[in-house]
């Protein structure tokens, strides 16, 4: 009878062994079982972060697995080992970005050129609407809340329901994007 | 570098021996720690009243539950050295739950009536400060040891893991001494040995962060 046990075991059978090769010092299997676990972690990454955040984390996740190879004794299911120190790394990867944002500040000035006279005219209003129109919805939103109507990270995080820190990240990808753009 | 130039490197280092299980170093652990707290036990001596004191069920149960502590908490100090937790996660629980029925046992006792076999020091007038001294002191060698052996391991819950290293040394702490000291004020056991021990093991888990980096 097959069972999910049964199945799962199926599933990661091949990857455990080349694991154990690997551990015992055939450079070939451990090659190969690292280069058939790149792509499952590339996407457990990739869910979390942006792509270029998600690329240097596969790195240290990869480093990660080498360093921690010790650990892993090849008698239990391999995977639930691999996935902890995957979120290890992406947890890591995700305070750093969180703390480098907060650390992170908007210069006045630096937005004053993107946003130039947006309350003088009616003309410079609309060529406001035309730098934001590419960007998402909430970003619009978080950018005009902050920059337009006044209110801080916080406050603007309190209205629409999300942390300051992550109004600071969104403000600051929405400005990026729109630096990109003009 | 690229993913396969670092496959590539990271394939071509030579193997490393596995680690042993947990068992193995439970047993080895368990051993050194035993021997170490009969050591400082003989050191500190046994309380003159002690046979007495086990007639009372509340220092029998409390007793029970500080080897309890020590127990859990080296048995997570142990697990937590591998990154899957060797795929026993409900055990890190364990040391919370002992610590809070021990807590919860402590304040507890507040409400019953009082027991004459009770050996009550006025507060200012027991060791105090010099308890939480000395299961500091005790707890300092089996800290250092149970970090060391965590270094071994490759933890991915480092507060965690040092928490529980100077939980299980602190344990070995407030035993020895417990069965040491001729004094059951609750107060001065709560203010001098158990609320210390709550701090040993903050303390721990900001050491487990800065040493358990790998």
């Amino acid at each position: 009878m097959v069972t999910s046990k049964n199945l799962y075991f199926d599933k990661y059978q091949e990857l455990t062994a080349l694991f154990r090769a690997g551990l015992d010092g055939d450079a070939v299997s451990y090659n190969c079982f690292l280069q058939a676990v790149t792509p499952i972690m590339r996407r457990i990454a990739c869910r979390k972060l942006s792509p270029t955040d998600a690329e240097d984390t596969l790195q240290e996740i990869l480093i990660s697995i080498h360093k921690a190879r010790h650990t892993y004794d090849g008698k239990r299911p391999i995977m639930p080992w691999l996935l902890a120190i995957a979120q290890f790394r992406i947890n890591d990867a995700l305070r750093k970005a969180y703390a480098a944002s907060s650390r992170e500040m908007i210069d006045i000035h630096e937005l004053a050129e993107v946003l130039s006279d947006v309350t003088e005219t009616g003309s410079s209003s609309e060529s406001v609407n035309v730098l934001l129109e590419n960007i998402p919805e909430r970003e619009q939103r978080i950018l005009t809340m902050m920059h337009v109507e006044g209110y801080t990270a916080e406050e603007t995080g309190l209205k629409l329901g999300m942390k300051a820190s992550a109004v600071k990240v969104a403000a600051h990808r929405a400005v990026k994007k729109i630096r990109e753009k003009f | 570098m690229s993913i396969s130039d670092l496959i590539t490197s990271l394939s071509q280092e030579s193997p490393r021996p596995s680690l042993k299980p947990p068992g193995y170093f439970a047993a080895r652990l368990g051993t050194v720690l035993a021997a170490y707290g009969i050591g400082i036990q003989f050191f500190l001596q046994l309380r003159t009243d002690l046979l007495v004191q086990f007639s009372r069920p509340m220092f029998t149960l409390e007793i029970l539950l500080l080897i309890l502590l020590t127990v859990f908490s080296a048995t997570a100090a142990l697990l937590v050295m591998y990154p899957d937790v060797y795929q026993k996660p409900r055990l890190l629980k364990a040391p919370y739950i002992v610590f809070v029925a021990l807590g919860a046992f402590m304040l507890g006792q507040l409400l019953l009536p009082h027991d004459t076999r009770m050996v009550i020091l006025p507060l200012d007038d027991g060791q105090a400060m010099e308890c939480t001294i000395c299961i500091a002191s005790v707890a300092l060698l089996p800290s250092a040891l149970i970090l060391a052996l965590q270094l071994k391991g490759a933890s991915i819950h480092p507060w965690r893991a040092g928490s529980f290293a100077i939980l299980t040394a602190t344990g070995i702490g407030c035993l020895t001494l417990r069965l040491s000291e001729a004094n059951d004020s609750l107060l001065h056991l709560v203010v001098w040995h158990y609320i210390p021990t709550l701090f040993f093991a903050a303390l721990g888990a900001f050491i487990g962060r800065l040493v358990l980096r790998w």
